[in-house]
């Protein structure tokens, strides 16, 4: 290997190469300073700024680290998506840590490294590189769930996390090997060659099998009906900034990985379009009427976050009659929605304060009199799960059903517009609850800092842009989509 | 020289047995063997296609299977003794604090 190359490669890995740093500088801190740690969260958010910096720097196009890990615009989108992402839960979650008395180092190292491994699993161009990516990712966030060490809840969610996202992952790997078998590589660029080389109508056993728990395992991964057991309560048991971060997170990458997987095993669209029409459907519908029935706003998000898997899922079914308009709305859609979500979290986050958990929908009454700029905040992040027009959530939603009309799969998007209607009742009960109800009794004003109010500011003006103005993000959902199919 | 096929049906049957492992016991810690069954099937899966295939990947990919398994056996272990300070049990039944 020259030298050149190597410099490349490295190149290719800035961003990468610098969260890695952060962490590991974050972690050496921590361990030899005694004093209280909110300096770390400057640091982490010095740190991701800097790497959001360096993607500017890196090429668009090309293969790293012998063809491992793709460099392209989908790539870097990704990579931008998961930066953000965390830098934006570390701001809101430093309340909360002081609420719980959990302020501690780790917390900033372990977001740090989930990050870095969502982004390696964007960027995968092998299966070796996103089940490492996937696993990094997925080890961290076992442990930020079970963060609260004396709660029983938080215990219960890690444990159930764990056991889940371990079987999994060993189904996912086990599918990965049994593709492996059937195409002689590992490499999705290769697959995708060997499988078009084949004549019309070939296919093995082994082969559909192995694609079949390949999606299983992704499938649990993004909380799709019928592998989504784990998620409400996860997020309901992980501490709220937490659950913020899980609910895009590791969806969004394990979403993109799912992408990727897709375009390469296109050769038997047929096959997985048709899994796919059945789980979104499910992933609708059930996500969506087990939502109406929560009491907890946080276990109302995460069955809400099940139904927006199957809007997005709508895109890909899509996807497999026609390639670049399905997939690329899939990832419009979730580039439109991870804001609002981590936003909506975010609140909850902030409304967690001496006794109260901020997390039931008794909690939010009155809170417009209470904190009007919180209520405001969660009225513009609902609107925009809710896929009112001036928001980023309309947009995506638009673009999904848009994708199942043109690809003439007309009942699919009936069924997603049926289910965006049964939405309205449980996230316009959140609004009325804040704005049309009394506080019942004396509550203390949320402690939120100027960090956390900053950054769910930037929240929503960010969901507000993308919906005023969509034609950029449209673009680069579309251009992003092309350079991997 | 043993078939590929007898490998594949070792390899399945620990896979189902791992499964079925995963859905049955109730002890966390026979649950969590029972996902290592399941990750020791892939292994077997992937170097038994490395061999057939003269390619060496799948070897590769076992090391970093193993690998990331002790990692794993780590955390999962640490994660029981702290649900057992608390708790004074590990019995799946038991983690039903929250429901619905």
């Amino acid at each position: 290997m020259d030298l050149a190359q190597l410099y490349r490669d490295m190149q290719a890995i800035l961003p990468e190469m610098i969260l890695a740093v952060t962490a590991l500088l974050a972690l050496i801190l921590d361990f030899l300073t005694k004093c209280k740690k909110s300096y770390l969260a400057c640091l982490s958010v010095a740190g991701i700024s800097i790497a959001v910096i360096s993607v500017w720097g890196i090429p668009t196009e090309g293969l790293a680290f012998s063809r491992l890990l793709h460099v392209d615009l989908f790539a870097l989108l990704y990579k931008l998506v998961f930066l953000s992402a965390g830098a934006m839960v570390i701001l809101i979650s430093g309340d909360y840590l002081d609420v719980q008395n959990k302020r501690s180092g780790e917390y900033y190292v372990l977001v740090l490294l989930a990050t870095l491994g969502m982004m390696v699993m964007a960027a995968a161009a092998n299966f070796l590189t996103m089940y490492l990516g996937l696993e990094l990712s997925s080890l961290c966030f076992y442990i930020l769930c079970g963060l609260q060490t004396k709660d029983a809840r938080s215990n219960e969610a890690a444990l159930k996390y764990f056991v889940l996202g371990l079987m999994a992952s060993a189904i996912l790997i086990y599918g990965i090997s049994l593709i492996y078998g059937a195409t002689g590589s590992l490499s999705l660029i290769r697959i995708e060659k060997v499988l078009s080389g084949q004549p019309e109508g070939w296919k093995s056993i082994g082969l559909i099998a192995g694609m079949t728990l390949t999606l299983v395992g992704l499938s649990f991964k993004i909380a799709a009906v019928p592998f989504h057991m784990w998620a409400p309560d996860v997020y309901e048991g992980a501490p709220t900034p937490v659950a913020a971060f899980m609910s895009v997170g590791p969806k969004i990458a394990a979403f993109a990985a799912l992408l990727r997987v897709l375009v390469a095993l296109f050769p038997l669209s047929v096959q997985w379009g048709g899994i796919f029409a059945v789980i979104s459907v499910l992933t609708m519908t059930v996500g969506n009427l087990l939502a109406l029935r929560q009491e907890s706003v946080k276990r109302m998000l995460a069955y809400s976050g099940i139904a927006h898997v199957g809007y997005a899922l709508i895109g890909v079914v899509a996807g497999a009659y026609s390639k670049d308009i399905g997939l690329s709305s899939a990832l419009l859609y979730f580039l439109m929605y991870f804001m609002a979500n981590l936003g909506a979290f975010g609140v909850l986050a902030v409304l967690c304060r001496g006794g109260h958990t901020g997390e039931t929908y008794e909690e939010l009454k009155g809170l417009a009199a209470n904190s009007p700029p919180a209520a405001f905040f969660m009225t513009i992040f609902i609107f925009s799960l809710l896929g009112i027009p001036p928001t980023g959530g309309f947009i995506g939603k638009l673009w999904v059903f848009a994708a199942a009309v043109k690809s003439d799969l007309m009942w699919l998007a009936a069924v997603g517009l049926v289910n965006a209607l049964i939405s309205t009742y449980y996230y316009l009960r959140v609004i009325v609850m804040m704005y049309m109800h009394e506080p019942e009794a004396e509550q203390p004003a949320p402690a939120a800092s100027y960090m956390a109010y900053s950054a769910l500011a930037i929240m929503a003006v960010v969901t507000v842009f993308m919906g005023a103005n969509p034609r950029p993000f449209i673009e680069l959902a579309q251009r992003s989509m092309a350079a991997i199919i | 020289m043993v078939p590929l096929s007898w490998y594949l049906s070792l390899s399945a049957v620990l896979f189902i047995i791992g499964i079925v492992g995963v859905l049955v016991r109730r002890n966390v810690i026979v649950v969590f063997m029972s996902v290592e069954l399941i990750m020791n099937s892939v292994n077997i899966n992937l170097i038994a296609f490395s061999h057939y295939l003269s390619s060496i990947t799948g070897q590769i990919f076992t090391i970093f299977v193993i690998t990331v398994a002790a990692a794993e056996a780590a955390l999962g272990l640490a994660l029981i003794v702290v649900v057992y300070q608390n708790k004074g049990s590990i019995n799946v039944d038991e983690m039903n604090v929250m429901r619905w």
